[in-house]
């Protein structure tokens, strides 16, 4: 199922997109479920932060996106997806261990893909934010 | 990377690199089009080609976020950067624990230091063809009983005994001419760049567009172009943002000729950059 939502106060775009399967739940389904709506609770409230513009939360059920320009959500999607996947060809070819987080820096703007069990967040920033800081907030949630 | 001997040079860079910070597991540089320029010891071509070719792929497609500047993959055992040096990638692997800070500074500072000396060495290198060119000028004028002793004494002794043979039978004008020729005399098209540390200018009558730069750079240029126009500089950070503005020679004596650039606040922003930060200035020839 998939819908569309447009924030009042926010110029953002919201897109859920959640494909929850009708069988009964498992255990570790719902724990992973539970670390996803908290990621996603977190990540609304680092999108507040003044320099974010958007993020991709992404698990192999659900994926929540919420961009402040979402003509580039295909371009950005294909970018941090791209970059998981080159950060395993690196891990295995220079034996890395298992890829934790990527930080990709462009000319005019940096991606941070942060890897917890299968979910996958790619926060998308202006080059002058902090991304350790951001990476603290995620991480710590993950802990809590 | 046209000559082995830079090939050589980056090389033993990169094997310094990894004795000075032993958690330095492997570097490499690569081109653009994923070519290995070079690379340490302990890293095989097998793996560092085709990381360099997915690398490359992965750069084509962060057209959103513009041109790739760095790359980090942080794994549970090891950590991977790949940061722009120009027109090539350099790629470090260093374990976790390592400081990022301290990679950041070798591979960001001195490995595009050292591939500018080898630049400027290979020019120099590149004029001495000239001479050896130039060599059989002064021997033409010779006697050709000269000739022939200087011929024999070819045949007998080794080739590397060329160019000090040559040297005292020169006269002194030729000396003179081959001097200048070995001076490092860059083009106009490819004016030299100077590295300069960012001091901050501050002030109420501080205009927002020109930088403070040490007068004997100035002067350098002046030397170099003559009677050319330099109103401006360029001014490049080392992560590849550039501006170009006026300048003026520092005023402050206590600041010459030691490789600072005054920078007001309004431009150290628009570069992304900060006090104590290197950058490259190089003159805007008219």
């Amino acid at each position: 199922m998939a819908r569309k939502r447009r924030s009042k106060t926010e110029p953002q775009t919201t897109m859920e997109m959640e494909n929850e399967p009708a069988t009964p739940i498992i255990s570790a389904f719902v724990e992973k479920d539970t670390t996803f709506k908290s990621l996603r609770e977190r990540l609304a409230e680092i999108n507040q932060q003044g320099g974010v513009t958007g993020y991709i939360l992404r698990s192999s059920t659900s994926a929540s996106v919420d961009l402040r320009e979402p003509s580039d959500l295909m371009a950005l999607a294909l970018l941090s997806s791209h970059a998981v996947d080159t950060g395993h060809e690196f891990s295995e070819t220079f034996n890395l261990g298992t890829i934790e987080n990527i930080l990709l820096e462009g000319k005019n703007a940096k991606v941070l893909c942060v890897a917890l069990d299968q979910i996958i967040v790619n926060i998308f920033m202006e080059k002058s934010v902090d991304h350790n800081q951001i990476l603290n907030k995620i991480c710590g949630d993950l802990g809590e | 990377m046209s000559t082995g001997a830079r090939v050589f040079a980056v090389q033993n860079v990169l094997n310094e690199i990894k004795n000075i910070s032993p958690e330095v597991s492997n570097t490499f540089l690569f081109a653009i089009n994923g070519e290995i320029l070079a690379k340490d010891d302990d890293t095989s071509l097998l793996s560092a080609g085709p990381a360099a070719k997915a690398f490359n792929i992965l750069d084509e497609k962060a057209k959103s976020i513009g041109r790739l500047e760095s790359v980090t993959f942080c794994g549970s055992h090891q950590r991977m950067n790949i940061s722009r040096l120009n027109d090539s990638y350099l790629a470090t692997i260093a374990s976790k624990e390592s400081s990022p800070r301290r990679a950041e500074t070798l591979t960001r500072v001195l490995v595009p230091a050292i591939l500018r000396l080898v630049d400027n060495l290979q020019l120099v290198t590149e004029q001495e063809p000239t001479i050896e060119l130039n060599e059989p000028e002064p021997s033409a004028l010779d006697t050709p009983a000269d000739e022939t002793q200087e011929a024999a004494e070819t045949d007998e002794d080794s080739q590397t005994n060329n160019v000090d043979k040559s040297e005292p039978a020169e006269p002194n004008l030729d000396a003179e001419q081959h001097e200048s020729e070995l001076q490092y005399e860059p083009s106009p098209e490819e004016p030299p760049a100077t590295q300069f540390i960012i001091e901050h200018l501050g002030g109420l009558l501080v205009a927002p567009d020109t930088v403070r730069v040490d007068s004997a750079a100035i002067m350098q240029w002046k030397e170099l172009y003559g009677d050319k126009e330099i109103n401006e500089v360029e001014v490049e950070t080392l992560s590849g943002v550039k501006t170009r503005c006026k300048f003026k020679p520092i005023k402050d004596s206590k600041l010459e000729g030691k490789g600072v650039i005054q920078m007001p606040q309004k431009m150290q922003l628009a570069l992304q950059t900060s006090q104590g930060e290197l950058v490259m200035v190089k003159p805007v020839v008219e």
